[in-house]
């Protein structure tokens, strides 16, 4: 029974770690622009297939030869930094335009559902473009990246993926917190976030915070994209299949606040990986139910508390029970 | 080549998808919900056909069989030629059965549209779609998972002529078409529609004036849904099979750009939009038949399709046809004024003296 637990447990806590990693990207651009950003998913899968052309098509670890985990690190942060660059791209040639213009809300949702589709078949055309030419096959397939050993604490034992993956939450979560609150950029951006015109007013240049929050955006979820392409194996669609699960974590955030983002994240890793191999364990529910779970938490919050869990009053919720 | 089965495939292809926009403009550009699900009610109009005819016909038959077996399908197909008249029967059926099941969701998914704002509710009839083709996908006893429905009957199945059949076929899409066309217009130059274009323009003082927001919304939702469900009806029975993966988030996005392309709150240009995007997903193709290309032509397609709704929001947000000012003199208040859809049924039936 106890090894039945322990790898679901481990599972939660990888893909809690990385919805996180992704969802903070989406809360990110949508505090600042407010609209739900549907080409996010996309970014997960550039991430991830440029991590397959830097550990495949063009090994960096034999043009420079370094140690396996620098060449693995080096990976990560050359894919963060092209994933951030898309993401500045879009803003700049699509977004941008179409908010000078007044858009309404969902010709913006109708854009990002588009830009969604063109990265989705540019990234198609890229797979076969390897197939016909090339002859390599990049559909469904993992990156080669070295990441170190498994370690064994206490009876888990721990993949070098998870170890990774937990590390680099932690650190950028601690990271964008120092940035969001000592910096004065940071707190641009949160001002801007809050009220973009009194933003304006008071002086801050409200484009280049934009350009930096879909940047730091972008570089989150490509980063995240490239560790959950050596979880779940880069596709073409991998992205997309993601895209539901981090709504659902920004959504338990209210898609505004961070923190609760963060928290999101995990409630999505414990319910999607835990809670249905316990429900499959005792109530015979099947595991390929894995995608309604998102759903579920998506209507249960939005239909219950629509502002997340940052709209939950402790406070009154206390004060009620005590007047019973 | 054969230009006459091609124009007919075509044209059946365009007709379905033309009811599509059409519930989609209905939706958006009249009423101003974004109905970012809308593969769902036309995956739902499919099923409840597939399930519907193929599960009546062995009931009818004393067949204890589930219709996801192979033997079931071999034996609905002798009965389907021994009953020559059954599935034109079926067709009726199921037709009608897949507008009210589809407009009972529709009914459904209007609750969080009133609570919701735009982008939630873009949010979760999105989600919605994805989960109605997971939970397709995965229970099986209800359309046999993965593998689809397959024997759902086409109704001129006494016909041997597969040409008539197919043509007679794509006269009744037509015929449907031209009705839900009629009925869309009518809609929108009544009052019932100008109620419409009120809420989309300024819920809040559509509100003040008394106009019954709430159920107005949700009869916009049944109305578009149950043309959609037809859709996906007359989808499954051309196709005689359908699979989840049929329904994927890409045909919404299809109707979007349809919509987008031909102008919003502007059904003729929805005519011509649907025509524009059906000719480029032909045309492909058709290409890729005639010119050697070694990479797939449907990504390209698509990625051509993406960049011209792109051009066509930033740079012509209202389409190519532009909403036009309706063409509906102000009609006199009777007593008693009805609220929502009685009243569009009272201006559809009302003799034309009265203008």
């Amino acid at each position: 029974m106890d090894m039945d637990i322990i790898i679901p447990l481990l599972n939660s806590i990888l893909t809690g770690s990385l919805y996180s990693l992704m969802a903070l990207g989406l809360t990110l651009t949508y505090s600042i622009i407010r609209f739900p950003n549907f080409a996010h998913g996309e970014f997960i899968t550039i991430g991830a297939y440029i991590a397959v052309l830097f550990s495949i098509i063009i090994p960096l670890s034999s043009i420079l030869n370094l140690h396996p985990i620098l060449t693995s690190i080096i990976i990560l942060i050359i894919s963060a930094i092209i994933t951030g660059i898309c993401a500045v791209v879009t803003h700049l040639i699509i977004y941008r335009p179409l908010i000078n213009r007044g858009s309404k809300l969902v010709y913006l949702m109708i854009a990002s559902l588009a830009v969604s589709i063109i990265i989705r078949y540019l990234i198609y055309i890229f797979v076969d473009i390897g197939r016909t030419f090339y002859k390599l096959y990049l559909f469904n397939i993992l990156p080669k990246m070295y990441f170190g050993e498994t370690i064994k604490i206490a009876g888990f034992s721990l993949t070098p993926l998870f170890q990774v993956s937990v590390f680099a939450t932690i650190l950028l979560v601690f990271l964008l917190q120092l940035l969001l609150t000592k910096t004065k950029l940071g707190k641009a951006m949160r001002a801007v976030a809050n009220n973009s015109q009194l933003a304006a007013i008071s002086g801050i240049d409200i484009s280049r915070i934009t350009m930096l929050a879909w940047f730091i955006s972008g570089s989150l979820t490509g980063l995240a994209g490239v560790l959950w392409a050596n979880y779940v194996w880069a596709t073409p669609t991998v992205g997309q299949k993601a895209l539901l699960s981090i709504f659902a974590a920004s959504i338990i955030g209210g898609l505004t606040s961070f923190s609760g983002t963060v928290i999101g994240g995990y409630i999505l890793g414990f319910s999607e990986n835990l809670l249905l191999s316990f429900l499959n364990q005792w109530f015979n529910v099947s595991l390929s139910y894995k995608p309604m779970v998102s759903f579920m938490i998506v209507v249960i919050v939005l239909i219950t508390s629509p502002k997340g869990i940052a709209g939950i009053n402790l406070r009154k919720i206390i004060l009620k029970i005590r007047k019973r | 080549m054969d230009i006459v089965g091609f124009a007919i495939s075509f044209l059946t292809f365009y007709g379905i998808y033309l009811l599509l926009s059409l519930s989609l403009n209905l939706e958006y550009g009249f009423a101003g919900q974004p109905n970012f699900g809308k593969v769902v009610f036309y995956g739902i109009g499919a099923f409840t056909a597939g399930i519907l005819t193929t599960r009546i016909t062995l009931y009818l038959f004393g067949i204890h069989l589930s219709p996801c077996d192979l033997q079931a399908r071999i034996m609905l197909k002798h009965i389907y030629d021994e009953n020559p008249f059954l599935p034109l029967l079926l067709f009726i059926l199921s037709i009608i059965s897949a507008a009210i099941v589809s407009g009972i969701f529709g009914y459904l998914a209007s609750k969080p549209a009133l609570r919701l704002r735009e982008d939630f509710l873009g949010i979760t009839l999105l989600s919605f779609g994805e989960i109605f083709r997971i939970f397709i996908r995965t229970y099986y006893p209800l359309a046999c998972g993965p593998y689809g429905i397959g024997g759902i009957p086409h109704p001129f199945n006494f016909i041997d002529n597969y040409r008539l059949k197919a043509a007679l076929y794509l006269s009744i899409i037509a015929g449907i078409d031209v009705f839900v066309f009629i009925l869309c217009e009518r809609l929108a130059n009544s009052p019932y529609g100008r109620t419409l274009k009120a809420i989309r323009d300024d819920e809040l003082a559509a509100m003040s004036l008394g106009k019954v927001v709430h159920n107005i919304k949700g009869e916009v939702l049944i109305i578009g849904s149950a043309i959609s469900g037809i859709a996906g009806a007359l989808y499954s029975h051309y196709t005689s099979y359908i699979s989840p993966d049929d329904f994927i988030p890409v045909v919404t996005f299809t109707a979007w750009t349809m919509v987008i392309l031909g102008g919003t709150a502007n059904n003729f240009g929805v005519v011509i939009g649907t025509l524009i995007m059906a000719l480029i997903d032909r045309a492909t193709a058709l290409l890729s038949q005639v010119v050697e290309i070694p990479l797939e032509i449907n990504y390209l397609r698509w990625v051509f399709a993406g960049i011209l709704i792109l051009l066509f929001l930033i740079y012509r947000p209202q389409g190519i046809f532009p909403e036009k000012p309706l063409k509906t003199p102000a009609l006199k208040v009777g007593k008693n004024e009805d609220i929502g859809a009685k009243k569009y049924f009272k201006i559809f039936w009302r003799n034309k003296g009265s203008r």
